[in-house]
């Protein structure tokens, strides 16, 4: 299951055309280093990918239990991962195009 | 602000004193009606969808991001209309998706212009690069 999911990453189109990261570029692989247990691999490929999972699993159990703190829980984690996800990314590009 | 006539006007008080709450503070009793506002789920999906996927230079993200707005925007005219008769978690909800949806559609709309932008460099670099190359210097 994992070795078909590595041997079928899709590629990003931003790297594929334009040759440059989005945002979300590393998440299969955080993805799949995650599912083998590798956490600090999963953050070094994408730090975002874990809050986002969180994110996502909080909103499907709010959706089905409707938790009282639930929608605002949500919106927490949402920031979370956004602020990650962009300060990841900026400072990748500052890495990059930088020097 | 229309209030059906089957509430007494003790109802309306806290009716009223509720939605005055409702803004600053977080409501731990349940005093909407029973109905859930229409896409409220639906808004607070697409706006969460709206981050994830900015793999496509933010177009997906920007095209979810702004059906949750608008979408949002018309179940917030509904629920002004006649308050009492929604469920609190659905408006919570509605609020909760509205504020990924805004974020969202922000983070998209800005991924974009850079996308456009570093199309804009690149071509401008290869403009030049070939202009260089076919003037000789």
């Amino acid at each position: 299951m994992i070795n078909w999911l590595e041997q079928h990453l899709v590629t990003c189109l931003s790297v594929k055309y334009l040759g440059m990261e989005c945002p979300g570029c590393g998440m299969q692989r955080a993805f799949i280093a995650l599912l083998r247990g590798q956490f600090a691999d999963s953050l070094h490929y994408n730090p975002a990918l874990l809050p986002f999972l969180i994110t996502v699993v909080m909103l499907l159990f709010h959706l089905k239990f409707d938790f009282k703190h639930g929608a605002r829980s949500i919106v927490i984690g949402f920031a979370f991962t956004t602020v990650l996800m962009v300060v990841n990314y900026v400072l990748k590009q500052v890495h990059i195009y930088g020097h | 602000m229309e209030i059906p006539n089957e509430n007494t006007p003790n109802d309306q008080q806290v009716t009223q004193q509720f939605n005055q709450q409702f803004n600053t503070s977080d409501p731990t009793n349940n005093l909407g009606g029973g109905t859930p506002l229409p896409n409220a789920t639906a808004v607070l999906v697409l706006g969460i969808v709206s981050i994830a996927t900015c793999w496509c230079y933010g177009i997906i993200g920007l095209t979810c991001g702004i059906i949750a707005l608008v979408l949002s925007n018309k179940s917030l005219a509904i629920y002004k209309t006649n308050p009492s008769t929604f469920t609190v978690s659905s408006y919570k909800n509605l609020n909760a998706g509205r504020i990924c949806a805004i974020v969202g559609t922000i983070l998209s709309g800005l991924h974009l212009i850079y996308i456009v932008a570093a199309i804009a460099v690149l071509g401008i670099t290869f403009g030049s690069v070939l202009g260089g190359a076919l003037l000789g210097s």
